[in-house]
């Protein structure tokens, strides 16, 4: 329960120096960084999709540094085993006696940065299943929880194929966001250039504790939404389901499938936070519509039609938001 | 609360714009639509007798705008429609979700309450929610009203028809009313009697019929025409109802009926005489005299008709024209013998100053004012032949005092009257009396009778007439 007004806006306002101290390592992906923090603050793992050299790892990493919390790192690699994620059960002789004990794996942070996570076979990928839904981990017969916050931010590279495993849907499907990292612009390119090849030290500072992210997914939870607006949201999710009544026709000539309820969740909880990182206590149609794109892309299944004709999932989000906006 | 209270009235002032707007745009249209088929109309109206054309295609353009604004009513948009529109303007859903959580208390819902106050601060509602004039529409809904206007003005045969009948409409509905509220005097009349009442009403009602099925008006001129000549034969009838009813009365009253018999009594008896004297000295057969005595009736009443002209001369052995003359020439000997009756008061009886009506020791049988028999007073006063014994007996009359059935039968202090006994009853021996002492008798008699009985003015004014005439 929120105490008080003033709690709130000193949490917005911790919140915005992180996207400042972020913004001293990071040149410009200004959304991406909002849009990351909205996932942290909404209890959200978040894929992380570029080419290679965007910095996708190099922002993980400033954000663990800005936040005051646990990091870690796992590299997927075509050769990583589950254990290998969530930890494994060693024989450790005590008092004279040989004994399993479970030996944490590198999932026992509060940020886990899954480095090009589809390189990773399926069967290590499902290793985070458990963990990024429920937030526990299970050996054997021993279920353990993970460190509050929690979240995953994965990263992969959409332009190399061979040697990759996409991520199946129910893993997608865990991922509140999936952010696409642009090419900087010259501008953007330039700043990189000062900071990463001058020498400069970039001296950034833990801003958030792991409480003050827990308090902020409170106060979210709390965050006024007008009806009108939470039925646009979920206008959008029914919109792409090509079966659906109102199913915009977008949806019903290139998906195979639409969204899940997840994406209205995650479409519920990030607009809420994307209004109060902006200072409003109410939700607005246009932050339904900005969370909508990363909130719904990795959520929904092209056709044949839809690949063939090289239509992206950004396309037929854009199109469904207009298609609903015009009957709302 | 004090924030809700000013974010509420920011919403309903936007409310009442949009209402504005709605009016403005339903208006226009249903305006549109009224004037579009007024027009029409009217321009039907050219070529077809339409009454009223022009006011009916004005109407429906007035009414379609009204229909507009009936219908903005029911449209007229919620809290929640206006709160959203003036979101739309830059408030970011502020409005609704205030007012959604107007009676929330936790403090993120005062914070918002609060913030979308100051943001309405900056919110000019006119400049941001201004009432756009549909001008399209209202050019959409001018042309149709001038187009109405047009064919208004344009003159045709078609409208003059028209014309000619909604002024025939408007006199049938005249005529109408006026019968009928006729017929509400009539029915509240209890001095008519029930049986005239329905009759008038039967008749006013056929007049209404007419007037309903009426297609000209010509036909409106002979229908009330032809109730004109109805209500008066139904006068007439009535009248002579009535005066047939008052002559009724005073025949009986005053014993006409009976003196007529008697008359015709007397002129078979005359007629006998001449036959006698002239055909027959031997005698008359039953046969000859009843032969004779109606013929006598039938020449009293009309004059002889053929068939009873001829039956009765076979029968007598006369031709038509001597039986004509024989009752022609017993008339005369009648009148000349004074055998008259009272009531012609003509006779030329040498006492003729004498009061008229029985005396108290005359006639018991007829007891009417009416004095019949011979004249005494006249040498070729009639008698009837073949009478019994005769016997004579004064009979005073008083001095034209008149009045009531006292003072008619006589007195017997007055002038002295005689009658005559026959075998068949009495006789009078005639009794001079002047005709105006008479039909003043008459006439007050039959005042009494008329102011004693409820008899209408109309009947009041021909029986006085009748008897003022008898006067003259």
């Amino acid at each position: 329960m929120v105490e008080n007004i003033e709690q709130i806006k000193s949490v917005i306002d911790k919140v915005n120096v992180v996207e400042q101290e972020i913004g001293k390592a990071i040149i410009g992906q200004r959304d991406i960084i909002r849009q990351l923090l909205l996932a942290i603050l909404t209890d959200g793992n978040v894929l992380l999709e570029g080419v290679p050299g965007l910095g996708k790892t190099q922002l993980i990493k400033t954000l663990a540094r800005v936040l005051d919390i646990s990091f870690s790192r796992i590299q997927f690699t075509p050769d990583l085993m589950p254990a290998d994620v969530t930890g494994t059960n060693l024989i450790v002789n005590e008092d004279g006696k040989n004994q399993f004990r479970f030996a944490q794996g590198p999932i026992f942070a509060n940020i886990v940065l899954a480095d090009e996570i589809n390189r990773a076979t399926p069967k290590t990928q499902s290793a985070l299943l458990e963990a990024m839904q429920e937030k526990t981990v299970t050996s054997g017969r021993q279920t353990l929880r993970l460190p509050q916050p929690f979240m995953v931010l994965a990263t992969q590279n959409p332009i190399e194929n061979e040697g990759t495993y996409p991520l199946p849907e129910a893993q997608l499907d865990r991922f509140l966001f999936k952010l696409h990292i642009s090419f900087p612009s010259l501008e953007e390119l330039k700043a990189i250039m000062e900071v990463t090849v001058s020498g400069k030290s970039v001296d950034i500072r833990p801003v958030l504790t792991g409480e003050d992210i827990l308090a902020m997914r409170r106060i979210i939870l709390e965050m006024p939404m007008a009806e009108a607006v939470a039925e646009y949201a979920l206008k959008l999710v029914v919109a792409s389901h090509p079966e659906q009544a109102g199913a915009q026709p977008a949806a019903g000539r290139y998906l195979q499938y639409g969204a899940s309820p997840r994406a209205a969740q995650a479409i519920y909880q990030t607009s809420r936070a994307k209004a109060l990182l902006e200072g409003r206590y109410h939700v607005s149609f246009e932050d339904v519509e900005a969370v909508a794109l990363p909130a719904m892309r990795h959520r929904l299944v092209l056709n044949f039609d839809a690949v063939s004709e090289g239509i992206t999932p950004d396309d037929i989000i854009r199109e469904i938001i207009r298609g609903v906006k015009d009957v709302h | 609360m004090e924030e809700f209270s000013g974010i509420l009235k920011v919403i309903k002032q936007i409310r009442r714009r949009m209402t504005i707007m709605e009016f403005l745009r339903l208006g226009c249209f249903g305006g549109t639509i009224g004037f579009l088929l007024g027009g029409l109309l009217n321009f039907l109206a050219i070529w077809f007798p339409i009454p009223d054309a022009g006011w009916l295609g004005l109407g429906m353009g007035v009414l379609g705008i009204l229909a507009g604004a009936e219908v903005t009513l029911f449209r007229r948009p919620g809290l929640s429609k206006a709160a959203l529109c003036g979101d739309a303007r830059g408030l970011k859903e502020g409005l609704i979700t205030a007012l959604e959580r107007r009676d929330k208390q936790d403090p993120l819902s005062r914070a918002q309450r609060e913030q979308t106050a100051q943001m309405l601060e900056n919110f000019p509602v006119a400049k941001k929610v201004p009432i756009k004039i549909p001008y399209f529409s209202m050019g959409i809904l001018l042309t149709g009203a001038l187009f109405l206007f047009l064919c208004v003005l344009i003159p045709s045969p078609a409208k003059e028809v028209a014309a000619a009948e909604k002024e025939l409409q408007a006199l049938v509905k005249e005529q109408t009313a006026q019968i009928e509220e006729l017929e509400k005097e009539i029915a509240g009349m209890e001095q008519i009697d029930p049986e005239s009442q329905e009759a008038m009403m039967d008749l006013l009602e056929q007049t209404l019929e007419e007037l309903r099925s009426m297609e000209d008006e010509a036909g409106l001129d002979k229908i009330m025409e032809r109730l004109s000549m109805k209500l008066v034969k139904e006068e007439e009838r009535r009248q002579e109802e009535y005066f047939s009813e008052m002559t009724q009365m005073a025949r009986e009253s005053l014993s006409l009926d009976e003196s007529i018999e008697q008359q015709k009594q007397s002129l078979a008896e005359a007629a006998e005489s001449q036959y006698k004297e002239q055909y027959s000295e031997s005698g008359l057969t039953d046969e000859m005299k009843e032969a004779l005595q109606n013929a006598a009736e039938s020449y009293s009443e009309n004059g002889l008709e053929g068939e009873q002209l001829t039956a009765a001369a076979e029968t007598l052995g006369l031709t038509e024209e001597e039986l004509t003359e024989l009752l022609e020439n017993a008339q005369a000997q009648i009148k000349e013998g004074g055998l008259q009756l009272a009531g012609n008061n003509e006779g030329n009886n040498e006492n003729g100053n004498g009061e008229n009506g029985n005396g108290e020791n005359g006639n018991g049988e007829s007891g009417t004012a009416q004095g019949g028999g011979a004249d005494n007073g006249s040498k070729t006063g009639f008698e009837k032949t073949g009478l019994g014994t005769t016997t004579q007996e004064e009979l005073h009359i008083p001095q034209r005092e008149v009045g009531n059935d006292e003072n008619l039968t006589g007195s017997a202090t007055g002038e002295a009257s005689y009658y005559t006994e026959t075998d068949n009853g009495l006789s009078w021996n005639g009794v001079m009396k002047d005709y105006r002492q008479v039909a003043g008798e008459y006439t007050q008699e039959a005042y009494k009778r008329i102011t004693s009985r409820e008899v209408p003015d109309a009947v009041k004014d021909i029986v006085k007439n009748y008897f003022s005439g008898l006067a003259d």
